[in-house]
Formats: structure tokens, C-alpha cells, sequence
């Protein structure tokens, strides 16, 4: 029995529709819980920074950073990056890469959620920006696992939610850790 | 030997996921005391015991927050409006208050920072 053609069938749509149904509803419950969450408005760990503001624009960049490497990787899987094809280990090391991105982003979004909560306050728009920002891209995050585990999915649906994903990290990078680099300081650890 | 590895990391990376899912509804953080009423004594200082010194320290030396004892604030605003205005409106990190202080909590925790923290 054949496989489907990815991108050739209706099943194949139908499965991406239900995969960006699962990531909007994590982003509408990381929303939802984020402004009705009483902002403790406390410091957490440190993980061995001066500040826990430090330490999350630190990780964030060094999640943006990883970020950068798996898109290297993925273009070298799809043969983007020259005739040859990509060795065995760029696969595993791809979803190695993105595992400690969303790792290394977690304590980040933790204090982001609990302590800060949604900003929807007028006249704060780097704020606002970065809480809708934050709420999609782990839904984002979801429906592209759910891509990658899916053999039904078509063909452009896992470039383009990756493409989203990657998109989001770029935007929460620029409303958090710059601001943070150029009105705190550079390096500030 | 490398899928194993990225199945390792895969299995921390959702136990990981969960716990801090759970922290997050488990670490409700303890309810603030009530603010006193503007005007009353030491109102400044309790306010800011409250709602200001998890992030700014106790003393006002500064933690998640920067510190703002010892005249630091001063420095840093000169004009009192302008630290209103950031206590109202929130900058950075730090959160609006215009929608847990009054006008006059706001006025009394700001006048307590320039004059008596630190």
C-alpha cells in the first residue's frame, strides 16, 4: 500500500488544519493564563547571572543563537546549501539543536508568565508586541512537532511553521534582549 | 548513538515542559498585605514593603529591579513627575501601577523612595 503524496491530499491538509488548531489553542491558554495569572512580580533563579533580567536576555539569545544553527541545518537537509546531501547526523543533530532551544527558553517564558504576566497596557507596545509574540511562538512550537511527527502533512507546511517559529524567536529577541543590551548594557551578565 | 542522545534530551525537554507547567499553577506567590490608605502614617514605606521591595530590595539597594535608595532615584529623576510617570505606567520590566495604587499611593510610595529609603 502506497503512501500519500505529501501535499496531494485533503487528509494532508486536514492534518496541518488540526496541528494549527492544537498550537492556537496553546497559545490562547498561555494567553489566557498569562493575563488572568496574578503577576507575582518577583525574582526568581539566577542560574548563576547577576540579575534574573540578565539571565533571561542572556538565554534568549543563546536560544535565538541555537535557533540560527538548526535553520543552517534544516536548509542543509533539503539541499539548499550545495549539491551534496546532508551527512546522517544533520538530522538527529537538527532536532537535538531545536530540543535545547525550547529548553533553554523555558525558564525565560516561566518568569515571563508568573512574575510579569500579559502586558496590555496603552502606551507600553515593545511590551504588548512581545506578550503576543511569546504566546505564538510555543504555539507555533506545537504545531510544528506536530508537522514533524505527522507523515500526512504537506509538503510546504513544516517550512512554513518552522519559518514562523524562527520568525517569532527573531521578534521576542528584538523586544527583549536588545532592548535590554542597548538600554542596560553590553555585555551585562 | 546520536538518536539516542536526541531521544534523551527529548524525554528531559517534555519532563522539564511539564514541571514548569505545573510550577506555574502550583507557585501561586502569597497575596501582597493589603496597601494602606495614602495619608495614613508610614503609608509610603508600607507600599512600598508590598509592592516594591521584591524587585527593588528591602533597603532599596536593588535585586531584579534597580536600586533606588540612597539618593539614587534622585539622580535618576530629577523631576518627581517623571518617577510617577514610570510607577503609573510601568517601564522595561517593570510593571503599571495604575491599576493596583491610587493617584495618592503612587505619590506617597514615590515620595518615600526620594526622601527616606536607604
Amino acid at each position: 500500500m502506497e503512501a500519500a503524496a505529501p501535499g496531494t491530499s485533503n487528509q494532508g491538509t486536514m492534518a496541518f488544519l488540526w496541528a494549527a488548531l492544537a498550537g492556537a489553542a496553546v497559545s490562547l491558554v498561555l494567553g489566557v493564563y498569562a493575563r488572568e495569572h496574578d503577576p507575582a512580580g518577583q525574582a526568581l533563579f539566577t542560574l548563576g547571572f547577576s540579575g534574573t533580567i540578565n539571565m533571561k536576555a542572556w538565554l534568549a539569545t543563546l536560544a535565538l543563537t541555537l535557533a540560527v544553527v538548526q535553520i543552517v541545518l534544516a536548509l542543509w537537509m533539503y539541499g539548499k546549501l550545495g549539491q551534496r546531501g546532508a551527512p546522517s547526523w544533520v538530522g538527529p543533530t537538527h532536532r537535538l539543536v531545536g530540543t535545547c532551544a525550547l529548553l533553554v527558553s523555558l525558564p525565560v517564558v516561566y518568569h515571563c508568565l508568573w512574575s510579569l504576566g500579559f502586558e496590555t497596557h496603552a502606551g507600553s507596545t515593545r511590551r504588548f508586541v512581545h506578550s503576543i509574540l511569546g504566546c505564538l511562538f510555543y504555539g507555533a512550537f506545537t504545531t510544528k512537532v506536530l508537522c514533524v511527527r505527522s507523515a500526512r502533512m504537506p509538503g510546504w507546511a513544516l517550512p512554513v511553521v518552522g519559518g514562523l517559529l524562527f520568525a517569532c524567536l527573531v521578534g521576542l529577541w528584538l523586544t527583549s534582549s536588545l532592548w535590554f543590551f542597548t538600554n542596560v548594557g553590553f555585555p551585562s551578565f | 548513538m546520536l538518536d539516542k542522545v536526541v531521544h534523551g534530551v527529548q524525554i528531559l525537554a517534555v519532563v522539564v515542559v511539564a514541571a514548569f507547567v505545573i510550577l506555574l499553577f502550583v507557585n501561586e506567590p502569597a497575596q501582597p498585605a493589603p496597601v494602606p490608605k495614602a495619608g495614613t502614617a508610614n503609608a509610603g514605606a508600607a507600599i512600598y514593603a508590598t509592592r516594591c521591595a521584591s524587585c527593588h530590595g528591602e533597603d532599596g539597594g536593588g535585586s531584579f529591579g534597580p536600586a533606588l535608595g540612597g539618593g539614587v532615584v534622585v539622580g535618576r529623576f530629577p523631576d518627581p513627575n517623571d518617577q510617577i510617570a514610570v510607577v503609573t505606567k510601568g517601564r522595561g520590566s517593570m510593571p503599571s501601577f495604575a491599576d493596583s495604587l491610587t493617584t495618592e499611593q503612587i505619590a506617597a510610595v514615590v515620595d518615600y523612595t526620594r526622601n527616606d529609603l536607604g
